[in-house]
């Protein structure tokens, strides 16, 4: 092992050029990759958001009593999906209305009496948040003895789906694409910096070098380019995210997990990209 | 015996045939040439023999390792046991004298200490150590297959293929590689070397193998050569 790292880093201090070159593709291939993964990130982000949107409110009829109004809250609550059902008086619902006429008061004063329904809002699991299901909770609770009218914002889930998926689909399209791209590109640079040593290759050979012994500095070597590169492409990225940041608020850089994975995955991508080039040079 | 063609042909693409039919025995300690004009088929015939090339038809014996039964694992093995020295010398640019034949060795996992002593006794036998910090470039045609010749033979080896190994040698580096090969010869190893210069093999009372179109044309032996000088 010793003999493979000292060789590996021979070739770094003899081939500078060569290196830097290598070095600054894999760190392109991976700065591409990462701007992708955080984009997902928060891309993801974004439909959670969209997500919490997503409510059923059920108007009650006004003749409801106290009794009916819980025994209706324990029948919505027996339905597959809903997560959470919070009551709104008719006196909490005025409260809420007139918070948002405040600006107004002329139009406040207007209402003599309060013609606001009393309502349910009803949290849905995630898994429900799609236009089929949120239509179908939406009418077993409008058929429900009490409930005079459903309302779920039909568009809004509408919107959601198409985001939901158009963006995953989009997205892993592109992420299988840019993973075999960034493969092709550093095993391919991988396979020109062996091209070159093609001869210190065959000499390996002639003299008696095992498979594994002439394999292993290539590896290290195609490892050390992915960790140079994966540390090199986090920075940038890191850079890029804080000067966008000064202008636009709220996008998510999740440091750990997303250097981490950057550089986990240069290292995996150097050390395949010289397997896969080293292999044809090695053919006895 | 320590090299045993049968009936060796090798075939390239398009029919194109670079050795056809070749019997031809080397016994262990024996100096042959294989002499022959470029195209001759002397260089295939010596990668054969370190399985660099592997026959198209019949079956070749290097110290008992067959072509026929080597699996690609032992081929290391092999040409641990077998060194080869070439026109081009084949040396790493990127390595010094000293380091180029420790490589040899390197390569077989040997211990630091064991590789230092070896190369610079091998240094001495070639009168090279003065060069040994040198780089390939650094030093003459003749110097550079010294070393060369000091790679394979840090491996103490039992055969020593040489693909004209005077060729890109001033005759007076030359007259010095010729002399290095005689005494190794001396010391035990099986030599076989591949030449066009007729000068080099009509001065020497060895074994001929004489070599066209991929064919053994003639086969003169050591003894009734050396009666003839």
């Amino acid at each position: 092992m010793g003999y493979a790292v000292n060789e590996a880093f021979r070739s770094f201090k003899e081939r500078k050029t060569t290196t830097f070159l290598t070095i600054g593709v894999t760190t392109a291939s991976l700065f591409i990759i990462g701007l992708f993964l955080l984009v997902t990130v928060n891309l993801l982000e974004i439909i959670d958001i969209f997500k919490t949107r997503v409510e059923i409110t059920a108007f009650l009829k006004d003749d409801m009593d106290k009794e009916n109004i819980e025994k209706l809250q324990k029948e919505i609550l027996t339905i597959g999906g809903v997560e959470e059902i919070v009551f709104i008086s008719k006196e909490k619902a005025m409260e809420e209305f007139s918070k948002e006429l405040q600006d107004t008061p002329e139009l406040l004063s207007a209402i003599k009496t309060n013609p606001l329904p009393a309502s349910f809002r009803i949290k849905l699991e995630d898994r429900f948040k799609t236009k089929e299901a949120v239509a179908k909770i939406s009418s077993m609770i409008e058929n429900m003895l009490g409930v005079e009218e459903v309302r779920y914002g039909e568009k809004t889930v509408e919107r959601l789906q198409k985001i939901i998926t158009g963006g995953v689909i989009l997205d892993l399209i592109l992420g299988i694409a840019l993973g075999l791209a960034s493969i092709f590109v550093v095993s391919n640079t991988i396979k020109l910096t062996l091209i070159t040593r093609g001869d210190a290759i065959e000499i390996m050979k002639l003299v008696g070098a095992k498979s594994g012994f002439i394999r292993r500095p290539f590896l290290l070597e195609g490892f050390f380019y992915g960790l140079f590169g994966g540390f090199f492409a986090s920075c940038v990225l890191f850079g890029l995210y804080k000067l966008v940041t000064i202008k636009f608020h709220g996008i998510i850089f999740p440091v750990k997990e997303l250097v981490g994975g950057i550089v986990i995955f240069g290292c995996v991508l150097g050390y395949i990209g010289s397997a896969i080039s080293i292999r044809k040079f090695l053919k006895m | 015996m320590i090299i045993e063609f049968k009936d060796i042909s090798k075939v390239y693409k398009k029919d194109w045939r670079a050795l056809n039919d070749i019997n031809l025995e080397i016994d262990k300690g024996e100096f042959a040439f294989l002499l022959g004009p470029t195209g001759a088929g002397k260089s295939t015939l010596l990668k054969i023999i370190y399985m660099d090339e592997r026959p198209t038809t019949g079956e070749i014996t290097v110290l008992n390792y067959s072509s026929k039964t080597i699996k690609g694992k032992d081929i290391p093995h092999l040409r641990r046991k077998v060194g080869v020295i070439f026109q081009d010398f084949k040396l790493l640019s990127d390595r010094n004298v000293f380091d180029n034949i420790a490589f040899s060795l390197e390569v077989t996992g040997a211990a630091k200490k064991y590789i230092k002593r070896k190369v610079l006794e091998v240094l001495t036998d070639l009168r090279l150590q003065h060069r040994r910090s040198q780089y390939p470039y650094q030093i003459s045609g003749g110097e550079q297959q010294k070393v060369a010749i000091g790679r394979a033979l840090v491996k103490e080896p039992f055969i020593l293929l040489a693909d004209e190994p005077t060729g890109n040698v001033d005759p007076e580096g030359s007259e010095e590689i010729i002399d290095l090969l005689k005494d190794i010869n001396a010391k035990g190893t099986t030599i076989l070397m591949a030449t066009h210069n007729l000068d080099i093999v009509k001065s020497l009372p060895f074994r001929v193998i004489s070599m066209e179109h991929g064919e053994i044309k003639g086969d003169e032996d050591g003894l009734r050569r050396k009666r003839s000088l």
